[in-house]
């Protein structure tokens, strides 16, 4: 019982620390620095770069093809790159750009490009 | 009045060189509070934001000494050409069209240029700036040739360095600087470390980290070679 307790009050504990509230604004700041020179100044996929790239970035406003992603997704593809979700190898991993909080705040504001209608 | 021995003639003659050196750094460190401090920094880079990285007007020169070739700087700076299409944060010139984003090219603005003299000065102080001489001192990698179609795909394809740089031919993207002429403007050294770890000498760069290892460092390296020789 008392093990019982004592692993629900660790779990209890440990879930606060790593409950992070999405900074959709600092995901803004993040998107520009890192994303728009690919996915575009406005997420459609048509940044400065695209001209010359062989595969196309991800249009982030493009709703229905988003929606069929999940936040651990896109986690992913931001952490590891493209490779890690069987996309292009075009699409780095920031790992060491990115704390794992920076790309949930990224996460978020990538979700507010394309699925806003959706959610609200 | 005491004729100087022969041992402090010799001596004074020793240092000579080391004087006009030292001359040489500190009117240009004057020359360079004077001129460039209104874009550049040569402060430590550190602790910077990156909302204080995205606001920055130039590249820092923190480690110039650790990162240019002295020939290539003095000679840029009397007939400055642009490295970054887009200038130092691309964003800013960003134009967004029907045909995709562009980059304004009117609203890039052009490196001044400096006199012979005013060059020379300037390079001997950036050269002193070397900070992070320890990062150089790790890598051993010399550039060598690599055939230009290996080269190419290896860029392009297999590394996604073309994704947002230059490479042979002028072809690839243009948020990042271009890199047809990096073997001539940086130091092999820098180029390696700063592939294998660009977080440590810009812990806000906007460039990844792809974990590669020496082998594929020293094949991007042959290219950056590769491609420089075929554009001289």
């Amino acid at each position: 019982m008392k093990l019982l307790s004592f692993t629900a009050l660790f779990l209890a504990l440990f879930g606060a620390v790593n409950t992070h509230a999405a900074d959709v604004g600092n995901g803004e700041l993040l998107y520009r620095a890192y994303c728009t020179q690919c996915h575009g100044k406005n997420g459609d996929g048509w940044g400065v770069n695209a001209a010359t790239m062989d595969v196309l970035p991800k249009d982030h406003t493009d709703t229905q093809e988003m929606i069929t992603r999940t936040d651990a997704d896109i986690f992913k593809a931001i952490k590891e790159g493209g490779k890690a979700v069987s996309k292009s190898n075009l699409m780095p991993n920031w790992d060491a750009n990115m704390t794992d909080e920076e790309i949930k705040d990224l996460v978020a504001y990538v979700r507010s490009v394309c699925c806003a209608k959706e959610s609200s | 009045m005491k004729e100087p021995s022969f041992t402090l003639k010799l001596l004074t003659l020793a240092l000579l060189p080391f004087n006009f050196a030292s001359h040489a750094s500190d009117a240009g460190r004057d020359l360079f509070n004077q001129s460039c401090v209104a874009c550049h920094s040569v402060q430590d880079n550190s602790n910077i934001s990156l909302s204080q990285r995205l606001e920055e007007k130039a590249p820092t020169l923190f480690y110039a000494g650790n990162k240019f070739n002295a020939q290539w700087l003095q000679k840029w700076l009397v007939a400055p050409s642009n490295i970054r299409s887009g200038g130092h944060f691309f964003l800013n010139r960003v134009k967004v069209t029907d045909d995709g984003d562009v980059i304004d090219e009117s609203a890039v603005p052009q490196h001044p240029a400096v006199n012979a003299e005013q060059a020379k000065l300037l390079t001997s102080y950036l050269m002193q700036q070397r900070p992070k001489s320890e990062l150089l001192a790790r890598e051993h990698m010399t550039p060598g040739k690599i055939s230009k179609t290996l080269g190419d795909n290896d860029f392009h394809k297999f590394k996604g360095c073309g994704a947002c740089h230059q490479g042979g031919d002028a072809y690839g993207g243009v948020s990042g600087p271009e890199l047809y002429t990096a073997i001539d403007r940086l130091q092999p050294e820098y180029i390696s470390s700063y592939i294998r770890s660009p977080e440590l000498w810009d812990p806000k760069t906007l460039m990844p980290n792809r974990h590669l290892n020496d082998s594929s460092i020293k094949k991007l390296l042959d290219y950056l070679n590769t491609i420089s020789l075929n554009t001289q």
